[in-house]
């Protein structure tokens, strides 16, 4: 699960918000990609990257933040395989020679490391240093906070705790066996899995599971801010995680041995601290520096008015689809939606048409039926109980009424609050309470997911929750969410706030996990998407949207909608 | 002037003895004198009438004391309005919102004959329904907080101020220390655990919504209760001394005799000036809490949540971040001023004239 960096969370004032996720579309791109015209551009100037903040952290295999994942690709830290740039970005190799090559039904999976690439010390990037940084993530004392999908796919065995049998390099318990899984001969990884993982190549470009560190530069959890360059820029000095820091040219970079990065400006300079608000009040103002400054948080719904009132701006804006769904999850375990026919009428009741004006209109968010984000593959056209958008209360009461079910049905419903989100379910509430619900809101501000996801929430009857796909496919989608086997556990619905367990989903899950052709397994998940909706088992609302605005000196803005929808500094100049 | 409950008694009147209980005669009405034939007949005044004719020749006060009727009166019947229909603070008009980031359309936010205030951007909720039922949740809060503070400070005020010794200590310390807890940090972070508690002593359901006006009450009125128990305990050690406790105590009387019998009738001076400068600084202090989102739950409408919301909207929609603003300004502003105004014509020593 990635999530949404803070800068745009930022929206206690707004927009969405909230955890998750990265990646998104992979064959349909949506035609909204907003390029700068391909005007003349040139080396040199200062990119500021205006931010909320605070940092998350720099290091790749302790991140797990969409957009602060894309700028250490593009800035600090090159993957075994990446995105492209421009309008259609495609998976291409980046550190490895080629896409990789799968064998054995996608249970092995060999990479060539070019032999070019430097560190910025002007050592060799190895596949040594491949396979150590791709052994960070198992040591999970230390280690935290990253994807994990590793300990789930590698083939390396548990201990009886369920936990995997190797404790990561610092501690080397268990070494032997990683070495066995993940193999060097000379620049040729070889990875042995436990299961199929057919879109392995897409998990290196979007994620850092394994991405390059050398041993004699790791400081384990202490690397969190202090990154190791293989990019076009390092690190000046420090990086204060409150308030940011400041990357410059890395000497031992060479743009002949990298196919992507076209790395215009001379420096970046992160800024972290500054509160939604004020960021969009600065790029509208375009003074001084801010003229070469972006950002990752998507403005808030009270900035859109101004954006529409500032003259030029519209020239400088870029209105995205975003990687993120919110959703409706009923809880399948309390008393009222333990009923099938009450889900359905819960979520033939929900208004999303007031939902959407409530966040600030269609340019915040697009109404969905599917979790499967509309630029993914894995999208399905459904409407599981044929309600329009804006909500059927009447259809919703007789399904009530004909269920036999007292009304009115007393529940409530748990949302992350803000003060947008007040106001978003309190809109959504009246066609709930209209349909014969009697609905209670409750807000939680703080740790929103763990609070959720834990037993004392059980009796809650449907959460709120918001979610991205980290690679351009359904099984980031559908089994993270809704696979109750790999989530429920005594203390903890983990992401599956729902407590959806259901034989029939899961076994197509599996199935799903199976099909090596792409377009039939994307296809599979989607239809997973509309048997888990047609169960009631979750409601979506709507895929949101980024609007970014960027100073009168950028060129080349463009968002990467396969590196999560965010600004991609990949070919941004400022000259 | 706004007086946080925190505030430590520095005031210079704050320990003095009501004068009102202790002045027969207002040094600004004509003096009666006796045995000038020929005078007015002797006016006697009671305490109480003299308080009065001053308060009554108090314009600003007056003003104030009205205002603050208007806004508990309007707070009260507000669950009614919305009731029988007058008022909406629920009914969403996504109609009169749809443009760009849903802000409501025409001037002043919205400003129409069936929305005086204009609307809620985002929602189209009538934004003067909102302020009305928002003030009720508020004052209710406020108002029971400080009858806690007020009750609580008042017990334990007369037991410090009148056993003295290590109960005084004990309990002056206590108080010191209830003092020197940052309340509102307290608020926020001890929400989670104690509205659960609160939930399962009142014995609520787990799916029933949190008791959060409880929890609020009871915060805001344990925070707020030293600073009446020191005002209390000040004003009892200088009356236990009097003879009329002496003469009491030599009596027999008992201890809760002598408490409530013979003490608290000489409190409720200092008691009702505090009620009324503590009330706004619960006023603003339930407004903070909604502003950190700590408040209670949506859609109830309370004045902090408004605001809230009102802050990101500043630019964007004036009007909208205007209207709740002055709202919660006239409203601590009245009772403060009705606070002062009590005082002085309580205690005329520390006019302002």
């Amino acid at each position: 699960m990635m999530r949404m960096k803070k800068g745009a969370a930022a929206v206690a004032l707004g927009a969405a918000v909230a955890m998750t996720a990265a990646a998104c579309s992979s064959g349909s791109t949506p035609s909204t990609t907003t390029a700068s015209t391909a005007a003349a551009v040139a080396k040199g100037g200062t990119l500021y990257i205006l931010n909320l903040g605070p940092h998350n952290g720099l290091d790749v295999q302790q991140s797990y933040v969409g957009a602060d994942l894309q700028t250490a690709n593009r800035v600090y830290m090159r993957y075994l395989t990446s995105y492209s740039t421009g309008a259609n970005p495609k998976l291409v190799p980046d550190l490895a020679t080629d896409l990789g090559t799968m064998s054995d039904g996608g249970k092995t999976w060999k990479f060539t490391i070019v032999d070019n690439a430097k560190w910025q010390d002007g050592a060799k990037v190895t596949c040594e240093d491949v396979k150590y940084g791709g052994s960070r993530t198992f040591a999970t004392d230390l280690i935290s906070n990253g994807p994990t999908y590793s300990l789930q796919f590698l083939d390396i065995p548990n201990d009886a705790d369920g936990t995997s049998s190797y404790k990561g390099p610092y501690n080397g318990t268990g070494q032997a066996l990683y070495d066995k899984a993940v193999t060097c001969d000379g620049q040729t990884l070889t990875l042995h899995f436990k299961t199929p993982w057919a879109d392995f190549n897409q998990a290196t470009a979007a994620l850092g599971i394994f991405a390059p560190f050398p041993k004699a530069q790791d400081k384990a959890d202490k690397s969190l801010f202090a990154p190791w360059s293989n990019g076009p820029y390092m690190l000046e000095g420090t990086f204060d995680p409150a308030k940011g820091g400041t990357w410059v040219r890395n000497p031992n970079w060479d743009a002949a041995t990298d196919p992507i990065r076209k790395a215009y400006p001379d420096k970046i300079v992160d800024v972290e601290g500054i509160q939604g608000e004020t960021v969009y009040q600065r790029l509208l103002a375009d003074g001084g520096d801010d003229k070469t400054a972006i950002t990752f948080g998507t403005a808030p719904p009270s900035v859109l008015p101004t954006i529409a009132s500032t003259p030029g701006a519209d020239k400088r804006m870029a209105n995205v689809p975003a990687p993120y769904v919110d959703y409706i999850q009923p809880n399948m375990t309390s008393t009222a939606m333990s009923n099938p026919k009450v889900r359905q009428a819960f979520a033939m009741a929900t208004n999303r048409d007031a939902y959407i004006t409530a966040n600030g209109g269609p340019q915040v968010m697009v109404p969905t039926y599917a979790m499967c984000n509309k630029v993914l593959a894995c999208y399905k056209d459904f409407n599981p109980f044929g309600a329009p958008t804006a909500g059927d209360p009447d259809g919703a009461k007789k399904v009530l009424t004909d269920a036999g079910v007292a009304m009115p049905v007393n529940i409530t419903v748990v949302y992350r609050k803000t003060p947008t989100r007040d106001k978003s379910f309190a809109a959504l509430k009246e066609t709930w309470d209209k349909a014969g619900f009697n609905v209670t809101l409750e807000g939680i501000t703080d740790k929103y997911y763990r609070t959720i996801s834990g037993a004392a929430m059980k009796t809650k009857d449907a959460f709120y929750a918001s979610w991205g796909a980290d690679w351009p496919s359904g099984s980031t989608d559908i089994p993270p969410l809704f696979d109750g086997r790999i989530n429920i556990t005594p203390t903890s619905s983990n992401q599956d706030y729902g407590y959806y367990n259901s034989d029939a989903a899961n076994k197509a899950m599996d199935a799903a996990y199976l099909i090596t052709d792409p377009a039939a397994r994307e296809k599979a998940w989607g239809d997973i998407d509309e048997m888990i909706s047609k169960d009631g088992g979750v409601i979506p609302l709507v895929n949101q949207k980024f609007t970014f605005v960027y100073g009168s000196g950028v060129k080349n803005f463009e968002v990467n909608t396969l590196f999560g929808g965010y600004a991609d500094l990949a070919n941004i100049a400022v000259k | 002037m706004t007086v946080a409950p925190g505030e430590p008694e520095n005031r210079s009147d704050a320990s003095a003895v009501p004068v009102a209980s202790a002045v027969a005669v207002d040094p600004g009405s004509p003096v009666a004198l006796d045995g000038v034939d020929g005078a007015v007949a002797i006016a006697g005044r009671t305490p109480w009438q003299i308080v009065m004719r001053r308060l009554r020749r108090d314009r600003v006060t007056m003003v104030a004391f009205g205002a603050s009727v208007f806004f508990v009166a309007l707070a009260a019947i507000a669950p009614l309005l919305a009731r029988i229909g007058i008022l909406n603070p629920d009914q969403t008009h996504p109609e009169l919102v749809q443009g760009l980031g849903s802000m409501p359309e025409g001037l002043m936010g919205g400003v129409s004959w069936s929305h005086w205030l204009g609307v809620e951007p985002g929602t189209g909720r009538d934004l003067l329904s909102r302020i009305v039922t928002g003030m009720t949740t508020s004052l209710t809060v406020a108002l029971l907080a400080t009858l806690f503070s007020v009750v609580v400070g008042t017990i334990i005020g007369i037991i410090s101020g009148f056993a003295g010794g290590r109960v005084d200590w004990l309990l002056s310390r206590s108080m010191d220390l209830v003092l020197s807890f940052p309340s509102t940090l307290m608020l926020l972070s001890l929400q989670a655990v104690l509205v659960d508690r609160i939930a399962s002593i009142m014995g609520q359901p787990s799916s029933a919504p949190p008791p959060k006006i409880a929890f609020m009450v009871l915060v805001l009125g344990f925070f707020g209760f030293p600073f009446f128990a020191r005002i209390i305990r000040g004003q009892v050690l200088s009356l236990r001394e009097r003879e009329f406790v002496e003469a009491a105590r030599s009596l027999g009387a008992r201890r809760g005799r002598l408490y409530f019998k013979e003490l608290l009738p000489h409190l409720w001076a200092p008691l009702l000036v505090y009620t009324t400068l503590v009330l706004p600084a619960n006023i603003s202090a339930e407004a903070a809490l909604g502003f950190l989102g700590v408040g209670l739950n949506p859609p109830t409408a309370s004045l902090g949540a408004i605001l809230n919301d009102t802050v990101s909207y500043a630019l964007p929609d004036p009007a909208y971040f205007f209207f709740p603003g002055v709202t919660v300004f006239l409203l601590v502003l009245s009772f403060n001023l009705l606070g002062d105004g009590l005082r002085d014509a309580l205690d005329p020593k520390a006019g302002r004239q």
